[in-house]
């Protein structure tokens, strides 16, 4: 599914010459996933909450699949179905007795689907996820951090959607929670064909798995390219409050000393290799 | 332009109520609390209703943002003129076919809603001019001569300011969760109340685990920061009277002197 955003113009209700957002204009093709960052209150929250008509916006237009979602006549019920959203800390949104309950709570009142084959849904998410079956009968307020964002992203998963928007997914996570988590994204994207949208201030993150990168600053998007060309722009991304991997900044004063590596090195891994190639090379 | 207006919220401005010490403004609220209810007649409530709107003129705040603050009791003030409109006996001005007006209906459904409506502005206004900590200082200074005989009013004050802390910060949250569940299908849209209500079940569970989890550890916090419930605190912002208190108070007492003599 793609989306576009055609001259999507925010402002709040009580502000009058404050805009949120202002002329956004972006196209996500199917199946891509795209890197959104962006200092806090440069309206990333606010551009996803347009596009799950959660807020409509002051002007312009959103089009998923080419269909208008905030047109009259458009159904919001497809619209919840197909486009899935995980926000911030979405743990703290858990709520139903069970770990099952909590998950199957997006296909409960389906009515062309039986018990046996919601259960096959949630069995289905959880083998998808690496959980192990046990947690479905505990509470989901007995689960370790991890296990908990884990379970509200099942309970995302559940309703199949085709584009996925990830508030933060890793934020407060320890580093194999972490990883794991990237690595279900990564998983999403490429076997599921799920187009996502991702939104970090973690720029390694951003740097190993987003295939291109929106900057948001102020409500505009002054960078949108390839992460390797984003990551370039170091004082422009400074500028901004933002920063670039640690990867970008290592090869970023390599060349300003005047050594000759590839400017378009934005992970650690990239990096090694690059640079021990390039004094491999020098040395010998 | 104001949907989003709260009521009671602060509304900063730099007029001279703004300025005021806060426990003027929160005698002032009472003895404007008490003047509602002690007049029958349109003449109080003519004075009464221009004294209000002076105050709000003086406060700066845009009387529409008022009004768009205490609009979800108009369903009630219209109720209150209805019932005193149309059951009130007395001399009859004319009929339209069941429906009788008499002038006492008619006088009594103004004195009524306007009253309503009064006392619901006076009692937005001590918010809307005072900072939740300026109100919790000034009921924790004017009752502190309780603490004498054994009230805890520091400790009350401790918990009234922190109830105030955390309000718009529960109010976020929950926001949060009801947007995570509609997204996820939950029916806060719907029409049908009873299907509203039955959703809202599931927003107030998280709110409440939230709630307890963010008492435990901000317990946590002021206990290894040193809180200890018996021992004297010094204030960031203390008190103090200043000319224009006088003044005010002054004022206030005119005010409740004619009120009384009407």
């Amino acid at each position: 599914m793609s989306i576009k955003i055609i001259d999507l113009c925010y402002r709040h209700n009580d502000q009058r010459d404050f805009f949120a957002l202002k002329n956004i204009n972006i196209r996500i093709d199917d199946g891509e996933l795209v890197g959104l960052i962006g200092h806090t209150g440069s309206g990333k929250s606010t551009l996803l909450d347009n596009i799950i008509r959660i807020k409509k916006p002051t002007s312009g237009e959103i089009l998923i699949n080419d269909l208008n979602i905030h047109e009259k006549g458009f159904k919001v019920d497809r619209l919840r179905q197909e486009v899935g959203i995980l926000f911030q800390h979405s743990e703290h949104q858990l709520f139903a007795e069970t770990v099952y309950d909590d998950i199957a709570f997006g296909v409960r009142n389906k009515k062309m689907l039986d018990e046996k084959q919601k259960k096959a849904m949630v069995y289905e998410i959880l083998e998808l996820l690496d959980l192990d079956k046990s947690i479905l009968g505990k509470s989901p307020f007995e689960l370790s951090g991890g296990e908990m964002r884990l379970a509200a992203i099942a309970g995302v998963l559940i309703m199949k959607p085709k584009v996925l928007l990830l508030d933060e997914p890793t934020v407060g996570l320890d580093p194999a929670a972490r990883k794991r988590i990237l690595n279900i994204i990564l998983q999403l994207n490429k076997k599921q064909n799920i187009t996502i949208l991702l939104v970090s201030h973690n720029m390694e993150e951003i740097a190993e798995v987003t295939s291109r990168v929106i900057v948001m600053d102020k409500g505009n998007i002054i960078l949108n390219g390839k992460p390797e060309y984003v990551f370039s722009h170091i004082e422009t991304l400074e500028k901004s409050n933002l920063r670039a991997p640690q990867a970008a900044y290592v090869i970023y004063l390599l060349r300003q000393r005047g050594i000759n590596v590839r400017s378009d090195v934005i992970t650690m891994s990239d990096a090694k290799r690059e640079i021990i190639s390039t004094f491999f090379k020098e040395g010998g | 332009m104001f949907k989003n207006a709260v009521f009671g919220q602060y509304y900063s401005t730099d007029s001279l109520i703004h300025q005021l010490d806060p426990r003027t403004k929160i005698i002032g609220s009472i003895v404007l609390f008490i003047s509602f209810f002690m007049y029958n007649d349109y003449r109080g409530y003519i004075f009464i209703t221009i004294v209000l709107y002076t105050v709000i003129r003086v406060t700066e705040i845009p009387l529409k943002y008022i009004l768009s603050c205490v609009r979800f009791v108009l369903m009630l003030i219209i109720v209150t003129m209805f019932f005193n409109l149309f059951f009130r006996k007395g001399e009859v001005i004319f009929t339209y076919k069941y429906i009788v007006f008499t002038k006492e209906g008619i006088y009594a459904a103004f004195l009524s809603g306007g009253r309503l409506l009064n006392l619901v502005i006076g009692a937005s206004l001590l918010t809307l001019t005072t900072m939740p900590t300026g109100i919790t200082s000034g009921l924790e200074c004017l009752f502190s001569p309780l603490a004498k005989v054994g009230v805890p009013v520091g400790a009350m004050a401790m918990m009234i300011s922190i109830v105030l802390r955390f309000i718009p910060i529960l109010f976020d949250e929950f926001h949060n969760i009801i947007k995570a569940q509609t997204v996820r299908g939950g029916d806060y849209e719907s029409k049908n109340v009873i299907k509203r209500l039955k959703s809202l079940l599931p927003a107030m569970l998280p709110l409440f685990v939230s709630a307890f989890r963010k008492s435990n550890e901000l317990a946590v916090a002021m206990e290894s920061k040193g809180y200890q419930l018996k021992s004297m605190r010094s204030k960031m912002k203390p008190l103090y009277y200043l000319k224009e208190d006088y003044v005010a108070f002054f004022c206030i007492v005119f005010y409740f002197v004619i009120v009384i003599c009407l």
